[in-house]
């Protein structure tokens, strides 16, 4: 893995209501790698995802998205950012309610002004990559939980961004379910080139990843890591 | 002559729109009027005035006139008094017409109004003054006999005039006694200023100009009866450049023959009058585009001329041919339009005023 | 950008419009409630233009346009003024046309009274000729059918009833004359036709008719058309002006519209605030909904932010959003206002008509601009109210931290309430300001109605403050029972659409409780003055006479009243309008030394001395609404036209009097009836001798004078009242509706709560609530709402009744009342209020009690 970096932060802090929530932590990660972030309920898992993608600022810190340094950008230029080169899965699915299946992952492309036509390949091809083809004008209120988060897993890659951030993909879905999705995930990514952050409680989710970043109280707890090749 | 307009005053039934009908003008004239009787004296200037005890008569004035830079005009200025009677009431009205051509821009305009005897129409008795709504016509003291006109169309034109009289009253017919066609009281006084040497100031689309000319001027004070059978008339009156004038009528019948009354008179240089027999050829004619009435334009008119004893040719020919005054109240279209008049070598030789009726439809003249 | 245009509609297509397609139900009622709000507006709108139109036709029917009107300062003017005119104008090419005019009422008809116009029918025939345009052909002019012209020929409107040929019974002056139709009024080319009631006579026969034999009402000049026709018109007004000075003022007709609409602009400014009733509780609604569906699509705003959607354009999304919604409420607001101003035209029309003057609208008809106004007026209150939740919507954060930060729209309870109290504050300042005086002796209270605008919002932000303080009351009232202690735990804890039901309702009762004190003030007011004034047995007065054209009665008349012998004692009055500073008022000519009539004034500013003792020739008593308009007060002195030349007389006292916002000044009748050289009056009062039967002798003199009304006491002040209660009527119709949107609204505000509470509600009934606990806690709820917003609107209508009747009615119509407070209606008000609150807050937690948990949201 030639490794460019996608997305690094360095010595972030974040503090809520004056209660430390990230300290001092830095992480890296490259083109095409796929990270897990483990850590306990209230470690600072969410909070680093929402600083790594723009939607919350850290108190201390940088954050470089493909070099460019976060910190710097204002909240449009950090959407227009976060349109174009983050794909992002949420543990709830979070489909839009009044698109259809197609809809909801054609509308990452429509953001980043992708033609009609273009539109339409890349969505069907992507639809049926992720087996949905046949249900593409159905509402997401029709679909179970695994078919929902497929379709999101669809949303998060089609407009072909450089870095995934997954939020529990998996905890809201059953055994079944959570494999295929991951399954998914990880074929996906290898095929695009595309690197992962992925925040998860589940063994099998971090089975997929590279390797494994724990935090702890705030802190990336350099102890567990199960891959030697650390870059900080 | 011109009594056209005022006659239609007169029979109800042939007017189409309603005014009339209203106001209920209907000739049923009590035996208290007199008639015009031959051999009558008229004492100047008292008999320019209004005579009441006729039940029709009109002071009808037409003229030529030039600007500074010799652009050309003619007007057209009328009134009219007329009795009518319904039942017990007896009403006197007053009626005028007005009409300015300005050859230069093809532009003929006109305008017509009635009103009652009193605060806004009336004609004095003793001297010629009359007025109706914004225009008049009044004689200056004895012994001058200038008349002042003003006149005008709505508030596109307007003109006052000084009409100076360069010879004597002539007296149509005999002595001034007209006849209007067979019956005894078919006839009228016709009292004319046949050269008016005129001049004044003429605005019209916003451009006040000094005008001069010459005008034309009948008083007629008639029975307002008309003989039977007759669809309507010719007039015109002739200002030859030699300074004699010539005026004619000509009564038609049905069948397009003219009615014995019809009558051609010269005026010499002195005033002295002379009638003549005289034959009437349209050369062309002319499709009103408002009316569809359809006129006689270019006419041809052969006489005698008794000063050289020859007969003579003229041709007269309108100066516009869209001189029609097609509406107004009482509603009878008639055509009254500023000509020139060249002899058969097609020479200029004078100005006239032409007046054709009964050409949209046959005006029904038949008195009670 | 035109991609993001692109996109944004495709957004709003697909996220807006498919959730409007979702709660189709919701959306057609708020839409239905909206367009209402609008509707109503529009039609009390185009009612009032109807009105004022045809009375604006009325002065045009004949003349196609008239370029001046010259009126008496007094009186009439004398038929020689034309010649006069014409003298001065010379050859200028105008036509003058000398008017005179009279109520003729039809004798054996309900209908309105002929209006009978008499013209010189030569000279208006003249008229097309002297404005037709050159190669023009059209001309009309009255047409008969019959024979011969009669003296009693009228022409009528093509829109009448009459037929050609028909014979016409009706009264002018004290006779009854017979008048036969001779044909129709010729409606001019883009002109419409004369209003029905409109009846043309020749001059002279109208003259003869209503003995003005040699007067004119008013003389009408039109200008003949061409190059020069504006330089003759300035020409024209400025010498008739300068011959009429101290005669007759000269105006551009649309002066006289103007002057319609400045006598009647106070009744109908009354009546356009009141149709924004249902506008501004539509404004409430409109906020609440929207506000509503932000809190339930929030996770949606949340992703589409986590997608990369700028927050500007959620903002703009919302925006759309209320706009379109304004957009649709517009265009069916405009067609309901249109179908209600068919039915509300006539009622304008016949307040008018007893009001100020005979107008003849039948229908009004939606032009283009009404049309655009109606949906301006939706579009913007929607933006207007759409902005805050818009606003809201765009702070949503991306869905990534939406979880944890538990966000919320709450406001602080504390800020509002200072907010709510400075707008009060504000208020009061505003009910300071004087009456803004534009022309025309109109007095508009702005402030006034700033104050009220100001008092309404700001108590209702007050009132929706303290809807915490219910939890309290609710908890004490049901606190045992588990619904009572849901709704007031909810209660504690109010969402803003709460809060807003409370102003909205507050909004809708405050206003029409305020009405309804004006008007209990008013008619008691009314009733007192009535009590005084009218002390005689019976009263006669033309059929003809109207508040704003008095018919004469002969002389020889009133001595045969007098000399009946059941007659004790009578006395007349003259009543004149005459034009001061330019504005028309009511010259009275009084008996000022009989002791009924002394006894009949109700004194504001008292005269110093017996009224006997004040010289007649040069005092002058005048009513409040003239004292008010002309600002003249005891002491000061009046110039009053009259044929005679001006006549100086100083006040000697301001009396009460609600008969005629015009005002009227009074003055001793003998000196009146010599200053104007006649000796008919226009009012008599009779009392009757002891013993005698006032019903008996009112139905003979009815018989003997058929061109006479004679009232007895009693049906006069009924009749007074009953056109007090008509002029008032449409006023309950705006505030029933203004009320009925308002609960709907609390409807809607109830529906959406619920709807965001589904988790909880699933939760309450595994929990072991039945259906009807569910719905009894809504009922709680909404009743401590309504309650809570009806003690808010009833302070608030104590406010705005004092507003009304110290400021906005006194500045607008200069009529002291006396507060009086209507408790019955008021409580009924109320109760019904929080009733039918209650009934409807049931029926949504019955529904509400069935809706299924949506855990995935």
């Amino acid at each position: 893995m030639a490794s460019a970096p996608v997305i690094e932060a360095r010595a972030l802090s974040r503090a809520y209501a004056e209660q430390p929530v990230l300290i001092d932590v830095s992480l890296r990660v490259n083109e095409g790698e796929r990270v897990a972030l483990m850590g306990p309920s209230g470690s600072g898992k969410t909070t680093l995802l929402n600083c790594l993608g723009g939607v919350d600022r850290p108190d201390r810190g940088e954050v470089f998205l493909l070099g460019r340094r976060l910190n710097d950008l204002t909240g449009d230029a950090l959407a227009e950012l976060r349109r174009s080169r983050i794909g992002t899965i949420f543990q709830f699915f979070h489909l839009l309610p009044t698109l259809t299946i197609f809809e909801n992952v054609e509308l990452p492309l429509q953001l980043v002004g992708v033609s009609a036509t273009e539109r339409s390949a890349r969505v069907t091809t992507l639809l049926e990559r992720v087996g949905l083809l046949s249900r593409k004008q159905a509402f997401p209120g029709e679909m179970s939980g695994g078919e929902q988060q497929r379709v999101a897993v669809a949303r998060a890659l089609v407009h072909h961004p450089s870095l995934i951030l997954a939020d529990e993909p998996t905890g809201n879905l059953d055994t079944a379910n959570g494999a295929s999705v991951l399954q998914l995930l990880r074929e996906l990514t290898d095929e695009t080139h595309t690197a992962l952050l992925l925040v998860t409680h589940s063994a099998e989710a971090a089975a997929i990843c590279h390797r494994t970043v724990f935090l702890r109280d705030g802190r990336i707890d350099h102890a567990s890591e199960d891959s030697p090749a650390v870059t900080v | 002559m011109s009594f056209a307009v005022a006659i239609r005053f007169v029979f109800r039934r042939a007017v189409a729109a309603g005014l009339l009908s209203v106001v209920g003008l209907a000739l049923q004239l009590r035996g208290d009027f007199r008639v015009p009787q031959p051999n009558p004296e008229f004492h100047f200037p008292a008999d320019h005035g209004s005579h009441p005890d006729f039940p029709l008569e009109w002071w009808y004035v037409t003229g030529h006139l030039y600007d500074e830079r010799n652009e050309r005009f003619g007007f057209q200025a009328t009134f009219f008094r007329q009795v009518s009677e319904d039942g017990s009431e007896r009403e006197t009205l007053h009626l005028a017409h007005m009409a300015v051509l300005d050859v230069s821009r093809k532009n003929f305009i006109y305008q017509t109004r009635l009103n009652r005897d009193g605060w806004d129409a009336a004609s004095a008795v003793g001297k010629l003054s009359a007025h109706n709504g914004n225009w008049s016509i009044v004689m200056e003291k004895a012994p001058s006999e200038r008349i002042d006109l003003i006149g005008g169309v709505r508030s596109e034109a307007s003109f006052a005039l000084k009409l100076n009289p360069k010879k004597p009253v002539v007296l149509f017919g005999d002595k001034g006694y007209s006849r209007k066609g067979e019956g005894a009281d078919a006839a009228s006084y016709y009292l004319t200023f046949s050269r008016l040497e005129t001049s004044g100031t003429l605005r019209i689309r916003g451009e006040d100009m000094k005008v001069h000319g010459t005008s034309w001027m009948d008083h007629e004070i008639s029975s307002s009866r008309l003989g039977e059978g007759l669809i309507g008339w010719d007039w015109v009156c002739i200002q030859f450049l030699d300074g004699r004038e010539l005026m004619m009528y000509r009564l038609r019948h049905a069948d397009g023959s003219s009615d014995p009354a019809s009558m051609l008179t010269w005026v010499d240089a002195t005033g002295a009058t002379r009638k003549e027999s005289f034959a009437w050829r349209p050369l062309s004619t002319w499709t009103s585009v408002s009316t569809g009435g359809r006129y006689p334009s270019t006419v041809e008119l052969s006489t005698r001329d008794p000063q050289s004893g020859g007969a003579v040719k003229f041709s007269i020919e309108p100066l516009l041919l869209e001189q029609e005054l097609a509406a107004g109240p009482g509603g009878i279209a008639y055509w009254e339009g500023a000509c020139r008049v060249r002899d058969a070598s097609g020479k200029e030789i004078g100005s006239a005023y032409m007046e054709l009726t009964g050409y949209v439809k046959p005006l029904k003249l038949t008195a009670k | 950008m035109s991609g993001h245009a692109a996109l944004k509609a495709s957004l709003f297509w697909r996220t807006t419009i498919r959730h409007w397609r979702t709660g189709i139900g919701q959306f057609l009622l708020m839409l239905g409630l909206l367009s209402l709000g609008v509707g109503v507006f529009v039609s009390v709108r185009l009612a009032n233009r109807a009105a004022l139109a045809s009375f604006s036709n009325f002065a045009d029917t004949l003349t196609g346009q008239s370029d001046w009107i010259l009126q008496p300062l007094a009186g009439t003017l004398p038929a020689s003024a034309l010649g006069e005119l014409r003298a001065a104008l010379g050859s200028r090419p105008a036509d003058l046309v000398g008017v005179v005019e009279t109520s003729a009422p039809l004798n054996n008809s309900k209908e309105q009274n002929l209006h009978l116009l008499g013209v010189d029918l030569f000279v208006v025939t003249n008229l097309a000729e002297a404005r037709r345009k050159p190669g023009a052909q059209d001309q009309r002019s009255f047409e008969s059918d019959t024979a011969d012209f009669a003296h009693d020929q009228i022409w009528v409107s093509p829109l009448s009833r009459f037929a050609k040929g028909q014979a016409v019974s009706a009264s002018i002056g004290d006779r009854t004359e017979t008048l036969r139709v001779a044909g129709f009024i010729p409606t001019l080319p883009g002109q419409t036709p004369a209003p029905a009631n409109l009846a043309v006579m020749d001059l002279m026969d109208v003259q003869r008719l209503s003995g003005k034999s040699g007067q004119l009402d008013r003389i009408e000049i039109v200008i003949e058309g061409g190059h020069d026709e504006d330089a003759v018109r300035r020409e024209v007004n400025e010498i008739a002006t300068r011959l009429g000075a101290g005669r007759w003022t000269v105006e551009a007709p649309a002066h006289g519209r103007e002057s319609a609409n400045t006598m009647t602009a106070a009744f109908r400014l009354n009546l356009t605030v009141l149709s924004l009733i249902a506008l501004l509780v539509g404004l409430y609604l409109i906020f609440q909904t929207l506000d509503g569906a932000v809190v339930r699509r929030r996770t949606e705003i949340a992703i589409l932010r986590a997608l990369g959607v700028p927050a500007g354009w959620i903002q703009q999304l919302w925006l759309a959003e209320a706009a379109v919604l304004g957009l649709l409420a517009g265009i069916i607001g405009a067609g309901l206002g249109w179908i209600g101003a068919q039915g509300s035209v006539q009622f304008i029309g016949r307040s008018i008509n007893t009001l100020y003057f005979e107008t003849s609208a039948r229908s009004a008809t939606l032009d283009f601009r009404e049309a655009v106004i109606a949906i301006g007026l939706g579009v913007a209150s929607s933006l207007f109210a759409g902005w805050y939740p818009a606003r809201i919507a765009a702070k949503t954060p991306p869905a990534q931290s939406l979880a944890r930060h538990a966000w919320s729209g709450s406001r602080q309870h504390l800020r509002n309430a200072i907010i709510g109290a400075a707008l009060i504050g504000l208020g009061v300042v505003a009910s300071w300001i004087p009456p803004y005086r534009p022309v025309g002796g109109v007095r508009f209270p702005l402030g006034g109605y700033a104050a009220a605008f100001l008092w309404i919002f700001g108590v209702g932000v007050v009132t929706a403050t303290a809807l915490p303080l219910w939890a309290w009351l609710v908890r004490g009232l049901g606190g045992r029972s588990v619904p009572g202690r849901v709704a007031s735990s909810y209660l504690r804890f109010p969402t803003t659409r709460h809060r807003f039901s409370v102003a909205a309702l507050v909004c809708a009762i405050g206003m029409a409780a305020g009405m309804a004190i004006l008007i209990a003030s008013f008619e008691g007011s009314i009733r007192g003055w009535i009590q005084q004034s009218l002390q005689s047995d019976l009263y006669l007065t033309s059929k003809a006479t109207t508040t704003a054209h008095f018919s004469p009665i002969d002389r020889s008349t009133v001595d045969r009243i007098a000399a009946d012998p059941a007659v004790a004692s009578i006395a007349t009055r003259v009543y004149q309008t005459i034009v001061i500073d330019g504005l028309s008022t009511t010259l009275g000519g009084l008996e000022l030394k009989n002791p009924t009539v002394q006894a009949s004034f109700r004194w504001l500013e008292k005269p110093r001395k017996a009224l006997d003792s004040y010289d007649a020739a040069t005092s002058a008593f005048v009513s409040e609404s003239f004292s008010d308009r002309f600002r003249k007060y005891r002491g000061d002195e009046v110039s009053v036209p009259t044929p005679s030349g001006l006549k100086r007389v100083t006040i000697g006292g301001v009396y009460s009097d609600y008969a005629s916002e015009r005002g009227t000044i009074a003055i001793d009748e003998a000196t009146v009836q010599t200053w104007f050289k006649r000796d008919s009056v226009t009012h008599i009062a009779t009392i009757l001798k002891p013993g005698a039967d006032a019903t008996a002798v009112r139905l003979r003199w009815a018989e003997a004078f058929p061109g006479l009304i004679v009232y007895e006491n009693a049906s006069l002040r009924g009749q007074i009242l009953e056109v007090f209660r008509q002029t008032f009527s449409l006023t309950y119709a705006l505030e029933v509706i203004g009320v009925v949107v308002a609960i709907s609204s609390l409807a809607i505000t109830l529906a959406s709560v619920l709807m965001e509470r589904r988790d909880q509600l699933t939760t309450l009934r595994a929990l072991g609530f039945s259906r009807r606990e569910l719905a009894l806690s809504a009922c709680g709820e909404g009743v401590a709402i309504a309650g809570c917003a009806v003690v808010g609107g009833l302070l608030l209508s104590l406010a705005l009744g004092w507003l009304l009747i110290h400021v906005i009615n006194k500045q607008s119509f200069g009529w002291t009342l006396g507060f009086e407070l209507p408790a019955a209606p008021l409580v009924g008000l109320a109760v019904s209020t929080v009733f039918v609150s209650a009934i409807v807050s049931y029926a949504v937690g019955r529904w509400g009690a069935g809706l299924r948990a949506d855990r995935e949201e």
